[in-house]
């Protein structure tokens, strides 16, 4: 028989993330130690789930609730959803505004297979994280970014946004906090934002899975507080602040004139019937986690203020790399600052074979210039020391003047 | 603002079995409290109970704090296991050709989207699982439907494949036990529909998900045992077989030679990679459920075995009703012979009328201008499936008073 092609779509998707980890499990077979700076996973590190969202899962299995939930998820937690929304400012959200989904990665999905006709482009911010163009890719789309001004703390470049709007912009994608960044978008860039949205008629995804993770004393704006003559989606999940990936629990709330977006949610919704509900009983973990005890998120946010203090002070110390201050999330997106290394890429791969550090490269995350990469800064404190030290080491010992 | 239109590809997504369920929770929401509910595949919902040591399973690997990220393709131990397994059943796949998936329903997603470009076709049948249809609309791709034949048993009626296959024709989907109609294929159809595949270079998904729940002496082949060098994904799950469909645990398997699959696969791969992973912690019941006690599946099949001997002894008593024996999963299909134009205005009447909720045969792809035909789901206790038949006999004698 001939050979099986894959499909067009399945050609243009990457995953950077995940495909540098291909080449670091090469040198962990050899029994390598690698230093994983790579993927932004809590419980990797020193960060634990908080044991009454665990009691919650388990009552419900041992309580039979293992069948199909509803499509659009199990009441309870859209009701916990709905007045968090409320608490956050988010007006005129019911539960039926809000979607469960298997993590926000499959919410986005649904949400963008529901708007995108081929030859159609959304929004998206670079660097960004890389799911929202592969997406856009897996459906036919056409990809269109925007530049996020790294002198200006990341923040979305909003000439570049209304330079690049045409007429089949149907929507922009906002992340904040931002992965890969760090930033928190100022609500003066927010409602900047919501003014094109609204002279252009777009759809802003607001995807803010990391809103809880904040550094000193800075606070969240939700796009959707902003204007509620706008359809917003604003997209959260457990995953991060919660501390559960691996549950694949995220959920999105539709907001705006009912006018505007009934069609399109409506649309949502009939396409998640179609793919039956996500898992049940991780959702009945969400009222818990948003209505019970929520000092994890503090001792959380504490640890990572004392290490991101350290990453930014030691990248801008060392010669040959610079570095914004993260204001959010887990993340730094370091320059590099050595005039001959010209292939993110390549000085990837030349860390990890030279001294076993795993980060990601900058173009991973559509980044226009072949000179950053991501951190992530969960691990502990010695970890991120030695880590540092051994950049320092690997500068000196390949690019002494 | 401008309402915001939806996708063009969108307006032929459908699910039959989930778009009733609003008209029955608007039913409901009026005061009325005795649906009887024949309409959705999920045992539990009835009295099948998920067996305790795979809850063990998952509760224990929460508790290790296992609630991070896990490998795209699933955890190590679940693959090992399913090396295993499929060994045994004579399908050999090491785990490095193992996916793990959130349900069979991401699975073939993931599948058809790394296959079939717009332009191109894919085989489902007719009657079918409605999740195909949907799943290829949702990528742009028209879906072709292939017959099965109820004079036959409901075996895929291999002439009319024949008939449907053309030069931008993929694949072929099978469905063994099958969902509606309860069919389990004997060998001879699946050497049949492998020729077939072989001579049209057509990659065969075999959606094995209900192989364990056999009765009628039913005896289930993995399609993918019969032939090592015909590239074949074969998809099965925890959800049936182990009573968790609301989990989402399915995986795929690929078997053929590697110079034919590998590539496919890694395309696969890269999709799977970009949405991460499946859910972790459930993975952890993959090898206990695999290898762990199985009383609770010879259970099961001998209370399916008598709920769908009485379904089917009271349907083929009513006038114009008949109805095959299944031998497998657990619904049946029977077809009405009353010149009914409208299969699912008939169902939403049941439902208004005698408050029992099935679903109409053209929601499972049964073509419009075939004889009526609904699905029935045989779990409920024998008390329920009493007094459904009841009810729809009360029906049948409205279409034929005498």
């Amino acid at each position: 028989m001939n050979k099986i092609i894959p499909a067009e779509r399945a050609n243009k998707v990457t995953y950077a993330i995940r495909d540098v980890v291909v080449e670091a499990k090469k040198l962990k077979d050899k029994g390598m130690k690698i230093l994983n700076l790579n993927i932004g996973d809590p419980n990797v590190y020193d960060f634990v789930t908080p044991p009454h969202l665990i009691e919650a899962v388990q009552k419900a299995m041992a309580k039979n609730l293992n069948g199909y939930a509803d499509s659009a998820g199990i009441e309870e937690a859209r009701e916990a959803v709905a007045k968090e929304a409320a608490r956050d400012g988010i007006k005129g959200v019911t539960k039926n505004d809000v979607l469960m989904s298997t993590g926000v990665s499959e919410g986005i999905e649904l949400a963008l297979n529901a708007l995108l006709n081929p030859g159609d482009n959304v929004l998206t911010p670079t660097p960004g994280y890389p799911v929202y163009t592969a997406v856009v890719n897996k459906l036919g789309a056409v990809l269109n970014q925007y530049k996020t001004d790294e002198a200006n703390g990341w923040q979305p470049d909003i000439e570049d946004i209304r330079k690049k709007i045409n007429n089949k912009t149907k929507g922009i994608i906002l992340i904040n906090p931002n992965n890969p960044t760090g930033a928190l978008y100022s609500k003066k860039t927010l409602d900047e934002i919501v003014s094109l949205a609204r002279e252009h008629n777009l759809v802003i995804f607001s995807d803010e899975i990391y809103n809880k993770i904040l550094f000193d004393g800075e606070k969240h704006h939700s796009t959707a507080t902003l204007a509620d003559d706008v359809p917003v989606l604003t997209f959260n999940g457990l995953s991060k602040n919660y501390i559960v990936p691996g549950w694949r629990v995220g959920w999105m709330i539709f907001s705006g004139p009912a006018e505007t977006i009934s069609d399109y949610k409506d649309t949502v919704f009939r396409l998640a019937r179609s793919r039956l509900c996500s898992p049940g009983p991780f959702q009945f973990a969400v009222k818990p986690a948003l209505e019970g005890p929520q000092h994890h998120i503090k001792e959380m946010n504490d640890k990572l203020q004392k290490r991101r203090d350290l990453i930014y002070k030691r990248f801008n110390e060392i010669d040959g790399f610079s570095c914004a201050k993260p204001k959010g999330a887990f993340y730094a997106f370091p320059k590099i600052e050595i005039p001959s290394v010209k292939d993110d890429r390549k000085f990837i791969m030349d860390i990890l074979y030279k001294k076993q550090i795993l980060a990601v490269f900058g173009t991973g995350f559509g980044y226009a210039h072949p000179d950053h990469f991501r951190i992530v800064f969960l691990p502990p404190m010695n970890v991120l020391e030695e880590s540092l030290n051994k950049l320092e080491e690997y500068v000196k010992e390949n690019y002494s003047k | 603002m401008k309402p915001i239109v939806p996708a063009e590809r969108t307006k032929n997504v459908q699910y039959a079995i989930r778009d009733l369920a609003v008209a029955a929770g608007e039913l409901k929401s009026q005061g009325v409290s005795d649906i009887l509910y024949l309409n959705i595949g999920d045992p539990n919902v009835y009295d099948f109970v998920t067996p305790a040591h795979m809850i063990d399973a998952v509760d224990k690997a929460m508790r290790e704090n296992k609630n991070g990220y896990v490998d795209s393709l699933g955890i190590a131990e679940a693959r090992e296991a399913l090396e295993k397994e499929y060994r045994g059943r004579g399908v050999r796949a090491d785990m490095e050709r193992i996916l793990v998936t959130a349900g069979v329903s991401e699975g073939l997603e993931l599948a058809l989207a790394s296959l079939v470009n717009s332009g191109e076709n894919f085989l489902t049948p007719a009657p079918g699982y409605p999740l195909y249809t949907a799943v290829l609309n949702k990528l742009g791709v028209k879906p072709r439907l292939y017959m099965t034949s109820e004079e036959n048993g409901w075996q895929p009626d291999l002439q009319n494949i024949k008939t449907k296959i053309d030069k931008n024709t993929r694949g072929i989907l099978i469905n063994n036990p099958n969902n509606p109609t309860g069919a389990v294929y004997p060998d001879k159809t699946l050497l049949e529909i492998l020729d077939i595949a072989r001579e049209k270079n057509l990659l065969i998904f075999a959606d094995e998900i209900y192989n364990k729940i056999l009765f009628n002496g039913g005896k289930h082949t993995p399609i993918a045992s019969l032939a090592s060098e015909t590239p074949l994904l074969t998809f099965g799950g925890l959800s049936k077989n182990y009573l968790v469909p609301g989990w989402r645990i399915g995986w795929m398997a690929f078997t053929g030679p590697e110079k034919t699959i590998g590539d496919y696969r890694e395309a696969v791969y890269r999709l799977a990679r970009a949405r991460l992973c499946a859910p972790g912690p459930f993975q952890y019941a993959i090898k206990p459920a695999l290898e762990g006690p199985q009383d609770h599946i010879r259970e099961m099949n001998a209370k399916l075995q008598k709920r769908s001997d009485l379904v089917v002894e009271r349907l083929n008593a009513m006038k114009g009703v008949h109805v095959t024996k299944p031998m497998g999963a657990f619904y049946v299909f029977p077809g009405i012979d009353a010149p009914i134009s409208d299969d699912k205005g008939f169902v939403l009447d049941a439902l208004g009328k005698e408050h029992v909720l099935v679903v109409h045969g053209t929601g499972f792809d049964w073509p419009k201008d075939e004889k009526t035909h609904i699905r029935i789901v045989t779990l409920p206790k024998e008390e329920i499936l009493e007094g459904a038949m009841g009810r729809l006999e009360k029906r049948m004698q409205e279409l034929y008073p005498e």
